[in-house]
């Protein structure tokens, strides 16, 4: 069975990063042009904001999918907290 | 497994009792001490049991000679006796001492330690036969000693995440199951006491 959790930055962080590049592999485009280089200071950064989501899909134990994202308040709607999906 | 059920929406079958306990000192004694692990297996092994995938370590329980496989014996005993384990883990007094003080109880019943690997369940099953879960006063406690993101308890149609640190009360007369599907072992002290009416 594949559940849906939201987990923390760290350390789950670590059980996706062997996963990055297969994803890239597998979906990016212009991969020449734009190589997979992810600024993790910035993902700790927002990370220590409370400003980042993760959510994992994990199956007999073993993480099997990833949903990142960036909240903050809108820049047009300074009110109206937004989820800025980075990748899944 | 049920779907996640809004736990502000009116929760019936489980409440959070506490959250934010330390449980590294029992953690840590329970990693020190591995041969605690699965020396007593009637819960683990007997015909049917929805606990044929868990490891446990035997606090407070029916006595050996009481516990040699007969079912319904055990499930109408109420007089638990302090197994070998609890001189081991003296880490879970405080735990234990704590958690009868907050709920009220008089008395102290079973105590167990569980222990899920990633992937393994305890298979949906209802406790509810014999006099030992229908005295009204008993009332049965998970101590969350270890339980990451994934770790999942439906009892019933609600289904929770417990998480480190939490101590959560159930009902163990409605059907319920477990699914770890987290990234580590779920590790669970099971308390029964009865609780001032």
């Amino acid at each position: 069975m594949i559940t849906a959790q939201v987990e923390p930055w760290h350390p789950t962080i670590d059980e996706i990063k062997p996963l990055l590049h297969g994803h890239w592999e597998e979906l990016a485009l212009n991969k020449d042009k734009v190589p997979l280089d992810p600024q993790w200071e910035f993902y700790d950064a927002r990370d220590a904001r409370g400003e980042l989501m993760l959510v994992t899909l994990r199956e007999a134990g073993r993480v099997v999918g990833y949903f990142i994202g960036f909240v903050a308040a809108g820049l047009h709607y300074r009110t109206c907290l937004t989820l800025t999906m980075d990748i899944f | 497994m049920a779907e996640w059920h809004d736990v502000d929406g009116g929760m019936r079958n489980f409440l959070r009792l506490a959250q934010g306990l330390d449980t590294l000192p029992v953690l840590l004694a329970l990693q020190r001490q591995p041969h605690l692990w699965n020396a007593k297996r009637f819960r683990t092994t007997f015909e049917n049991t929805p606990h044929a995938e868990v490891d446990d370590i035997w606090i407070r329980f029916s006595d050996d000679e009481l516990a040699q496989g007969d079912t319904a014996a055990v499930m109408a005993d109420g007089a638990s006796v302090w197994h070998p384990a609890a001189a081991e883990l003296p880490q879970t007094k405080p735990l234990i001492l704590n958690l009868m003080r907050f709920a009220e109880a008089y008395e102290l019943n079973r105590v167990v330690i569980t222990r899920l690997a990633p992937g393994r369940r305890i298979l949906p099953h209802a406790d509810d036969q014999g006099a030992y879960v229908h005295d009204p006063h008993r009332q049965r406690v998970h101590v969350v000693l270890q339980g990451l993101p994934g770790s999942l308890y439906r009892t019933g149609d609600e289904t929770v995440q417990m998480l480190t640190g939490e101590v959560w009360w159930f009902n163990p007369l409605l059907e319920h199951e477990v699914q770890n599907n987290s990234a580590d072992d779920r590790i669970h002290m099971l308390v029964d006491m009865r609780c001032w009416p």
